[in-house]
């Protein structure tokens, strides 16, 4: 464990050197050809995610890397993998968007490989320092991609909105990590698990401990928009350009989950294993959040005119139904939380896709303007329709399954807790059918207007048109053949609960 | 620590910072105007004392005569902290100047980063008077210094990361006590002593990097809403800037107070020669403040830019990775 | 008499903080917010020498008050806010709200820092002059400079991308032209 073992950390060091080449191109060519750019950032990113995907099939337990501050097990490598896909999809969908705007084409790319980059160390994360360093160069390039349009109010206001908000909750974590390392004097997470945590609740220390995790909650409730720090993410949703949303409602959140699921795992796991009192109070608060999170997202979802904000508020509902999986603390809970991720993946961003291919033509995103979508354009209605029904979690779809893991896993706990989470849940669900079949009502019921913008969308680019293939399959795929990633879940599940 | 201990530290800071910096000052100010007169074959002031000598206290006196003008548009709180602001970092960076040998008023370990850092805390002092006058003119000098200073203070700051690397020490009396020991670091470090010399007359807003108070543009830039008192302030300031920014030259990168080929005698004679030795050496790099000054014309604001961002920056970098590169060859 | 003296500089400093931190919130002139947020840093510089650690007490002021708020001030001197575009932000309810919160977090911090029987300990133990702290100061810039290249060199080279992340971004959102 003491070991350098750089080698480990390969797929980080590929986006690192791609980035660097990336930005040793964009300062020596000329504005109108930043093609070179944008392929040392595809290449990238293709190499990375397939070098994690060898180091899954290599893999052998945990390893680590220096000095036991970088950690590789099948949960990393997962989260890599999805990382990887989500960077590749959405540079797909800025290629297509970058074309419809003038300035900074490979800025945003390098933005782009930065997050992803930041994402990658996320998922290896074995310390607070690294942890909070990896989180805000996640963080610091989505608030630059937010205001991207600089001549775009909104764009400005969406990343105005989202630094101040994510300072705060940087100042949150920060303070919460350092109440941590006050009370257990390491930043490594497997300490936090191993230095007797659990007895430290009842004593002194513990108080400290409670405080620093319940603030590193609050920090990283704010990364995934769970209920009561959600209040930035209708606008940004809006505000940003809409792959920096698809990113944004994927990437970002995912990497939100990987490092909560890391510190509950490391903070509240012992607890839960000894079978402390204070165990069934976190899981009730965590329950608590949980509810009212689905509740906020869901409802609110609900008078929505505008696509991206109706994605935005059902993307904090989505937050709620993973936090269920969290507040089951077990290997089932977090099985589902990974399949579910899975799941999510493939159908919103599917969603996206056609979300950035529509505003192409119609400049707007209004609900009312993907009228007779099914229409004129009737692939492209499909996917989106696929995915609004797999976000709603109708039956055969990836979005069902991953639903239904987490209910059952919730109401295998047993408590009355765990049940009325259920309850509310199912509520949530049955309102989030209302809203999204409004939307898919409106693409096959209603003619497009005389006049409309509405027209069959041409030249959909190469990479776009895999991307919604790959999304449309892996929305029916991950509703049908749910063994292979089930198993895959269920390793990397079993890895996390490891340590 | 005895009681007497701090009488004795008292006397030293009263002696440093209350009569030999303000003297040095004075006596360059006379100095500045005496070369410069040479320099374009004037006289300069010569009637006041032995060669002019008592110029600069007919000059306090009349600073102090004069009528303490406070314009009606200013921010007053704002307007009347600046001045000391930008006089009293001046005097607190001295504190850590080994001035002679086994002799500084502050012994920290972490000298040069005091250093900076107290020489940061400066720039308030010109920006906020610059605003607080609430003049075009002021302001545009105020906004000038700010960026002028932070921009060089990264030069500066990396261009004394080799004198670190080879020495090993941030204590600036061991810098020099490593010196006497190996020669004087600017025979090893050379393109890094250019870079800081550039960067410190950048950071004491002295000509050909005196843009904040560009005569021709911007009338006197920050101080031009003061009068008397207060504007001897600023003017004091500057010049002690100019000595610490000497003394630290020559504690840096020229041995401080060693001299070369002779061995100082135990004992207070070693201190007061040693004294002398670094007075000399400081009193060098003054006269070349005013020499540069007199001959050089300023830059223009972008160039100044291009200058710190684009040239000096980057070669400090690459100094340091030479440097390091080469103690860690030599270390093996 | 050290000990004494430290505890009495360790107040002076605390009231320091606090007070600043406390006029820099309420000022409504920004030079003024800037100008007593770098009086708190100053104090926070002191607390750090009375526990010894000079390298972090300097390294506080060069970087938040010597350039990080003079950075701070550049901004505001350039957008230069008049009175009346200050006044359109009041929002009685919103400070109430804010201070409300504030005061519920520094209820929740004393509780907690009480139940961890923090106060139980003597200051002078804890904060000031406490044995061996000199002599560890003397190599104290090592003593940081070793777990910070070795132990902790990814948290580092990560930082590297991010401030490269974060330039990339200014220059992309505050550049009118990119050519």
């Amino acid at each position: 464990m003491n070991e350098w073992n750089i080698g480990l950390a390969m797929p980080e060091w590929i986006l690192a050197i791609s980035a660097l080449v990336a930005l040793f191109l964009d300062a020596r060519t000329p504005y109108h050809r930043k093609e070179g750019v944008g392929n040392a950032v595809w290449i990238g990113v293709i190499v990375a995610t397939l070098w994690s995907i060898m180091q899954g099939f290599g893999l052998d337990g945990k390893e680590y890397a220096f000095r036991g501050r970088y950690g590789l097990d099948a949960f990393s490598v997962l989260f890599k993998v999805i990382f990887g896909i989500t960077a590749m999809f959405v540079m797909a969908m800025s290629d297509t968007w970058l074309k419809r705007v003038d300035r900074g084409h490979g800025e945003f790319r390098l933005l782009t490989i930065f997050a992803t980059m930041g994402m990658f160390f996320v998922a290896s994360v074995e310390d607070f320092a690294t942890l909070f360093v990896a989180l805000e160069l996640i963080t610091v390039s989505f608030y630059c991609l937010t205001a991207f349009k600089r001549n775009d109010v909104r764009s400005i206001e969406a990343g105005i909105k989202y630094i101040v908000l994510g300072a705060l909750a940087s100042a949150f974590l920060l303070l919460g990590i350092a109440f941590i390392y006050g009370a257990t004097g390491s930043l490594l997470l497997r300490d936090l698990a191993s230095s007797g945590a659990a007895d430290q609740i009842g004593h002194a220390g513990g108080a400290l401990l409670q405080f620093g995790v319940l603030l590193t909650l609050v920090g990283l409730g704010f990364k995934i928009a769970a209920v009561p720090f959600q209040v930035w993410t209708p606008d940004v949703y809006e505000g940003a350009a809409s792959p920096v949303t698809a990113f944004l409602s994927m990437g970002s959140k995912a990497a939100g989950f990987v490092l909560l699921l890391k510190v509950v795992r490391a903070c509240l796991g012992p607890m839960a294993d000894s079978g402390l009192a204070a165990a069934s109070s976190w899981g009730a608060l965590i329950a608590l959040l949980a509810g009212l999170t689905i509740l906020y997202g869901n409802l609110g979802a609900m008078w929505q005119g505008n696509l991206k904000r109706l994605l935005g508020y059902s993307s904090i509902g989505h937050a709620g139904y993973l936090l269920m999986g969290v507040m089951a603390f077990n290997h089932a809970g977090f099985t589902a939380i990974l399949y579910y991720l899975m799941a999510y993946l493939f159908t919103v961003l599917g969603v996206f896709a056609v979300v950035v291919l529509v505003n192409g033509l119609t400049k707007s995103h209004r609900v009312d303007d993907y009228a007779g979508l099914g229409r004129t354009n009737p692939f492209l209605a499909l996917v989106l329709t696929c995915g609004l029904l797999s976000l709603a979690g109708v039956p055969p779809l990836a979005g069902f399954f991953g639903k239904f893991l987490i209910f059952r896993a919730v109401i295998a706990k047993g408590t009355v807790v765990a049940y009325s989470l259920a309850a509310v849940g199912s509520l949530g669900v049955v309102v989030s059918m209302y809203y999204y079949l409004c939307v898919v009502k409106r693409i096959y019921m209603h003619e497009a207007p005389e006049n409309g913008p509405m027209k069959t969308i041409s030249g959909i680019s190469r990479p776009m048109m895999a991307v919604l293939w790959i999304c449309l399959i892996g929305i029916f795929v991950l509703g049908f053949f749910v063994q292979p990633f089930m198993s895959l879940a269920e390793q990397a599940a079993s890895a996390l609960l490891a340590g | 620590m005895l009681f007497v201990d701090i009488l004795w530290k008292l006397l030293e800071i009263v002696l440093v910072a209350a009569v030999a910096l303000p003297t040095t000052a004075a006596l360059l100010v006379w100095a500045e105007r005496r070369v410069s007169a040479f320099m374009q074959d004037r006289l300069g002031p010569n009637r006041v004392g032995p060669a002019g000598l008592l110029q600069p206290i007919a000059d306090l006196l009349k600073f102090i005569f004069k009528e303490d003008v406070v314009p009606g548009h200013v921010n007053k709180a704002i307007y009347i902290l600046a001045p000391a602001l930008s006089l009293v970092p001046a005097l607190l960076a001295f504190a850590v100047v080994p001035y002679a040998r086994d002799m500084a008023i502050l012994d920290v370990n972490v000298g040069i980063l005091y250093v900076f850092s107290v020489s940061s805390i400066a720039v308030y002092g010109i920006t906020l008077g610059g605003w607080a006058s609430n003049s075009k003119y002021s302001l545009l000098g105020g906004v000038r210094a700010s960026a002028q200073m932070i921009s060089y203070e990264l030069a500066l700051g990396l261009s004394v990361v080799p004198v670190l690397l080879v020495t090993g020490e941030t204590h600036l009396g061991r810098i020099v006590e490593w010196q006497a020991a190996n020669g004087w670091l600017v025979l090893y470090l050379f393109p890094a002593w250019i870079i800081f010399l550039v960067s410190s007359y950048a950071e004491t807003n002295r000509l050909p990097f005196d843009c904040p108070e560009a005569e021709t543009e911007l009338v006197a830039g920050y101080h031009t809403e003061y009068s008397s008192m207060k504007f001897a302030l600023f003017f004091l300031a500057e010049y002690i800037h100019m000595i610490t920014a000497s003394a630290l030259t020559v504690t840096l990168f020229f041995g401080g107070w060693h001299v070369p080929f002779f061995t100082l005698p135990e004992g207070g004679w070693g201190t007061t020669l040693s004294c002398l030795a670094f007075c000399a050496k400081t009193g060098f790099f003054l006269f070349l403040f005013i020499w540069v000054r007199w001959t050089l014309p300023r830059f223009r604001y972008d160039q100044l830019m291009n200058l710190g961002w684009k040239i000096l920056l980057p070669a400090s970098l690459g100094i340091i990775m030479l440097t390091a590169g080469g103690v860690a060859l030599l270390a093996d | 008499m050290e000990k004494q003296v430290s505890t009495v500089f360790f107040w002076i400093f605390a009231a320091l903080i606090a007070g600043s931190g406390l006029i820099a919130i309420t000022r409504r002139n920004a030079v003024a917010t800037a100008m007593w947020a770098s009086l708190c840093f100053v104090g926070i510089a002191g607390e750090f020498i009375l526990m010894h650690a000079y390298f972090l007490a300097v390294v506080e002021v060069l970087v938040y008050a010597g350039a990080i708020m003079v950075l701070f001030l550049f901004v505001i001197m350039l957008i230069n806010l008049r009175e009346e575009d200050l006044k359109a932000t009041e929002g009685a309810q919103l400070h109430i709200a804010g201070a409300l919160f504030s005061l519920g977090f520094l209820g929740a911090l004393v509780w907690t820092v009480r139940r961890a029987g923090l106060f139980d300990i003597p200051l002078n133990a804890k904060y000031v002059g406490a044995e061996g702290t000199a002599a560890a100061a003397a190599g104290e810039t090592a003593q940081l400079a070793v777990p910070l290249f070795s132990d902790y060199v990814l948290p580092f080279e990560i930082v590297s991308f991010l401030l490269l992340s974060a330039i990339v971004g200014s220059v992309l959102i505050t550049k009118r032209r990119l050519s």
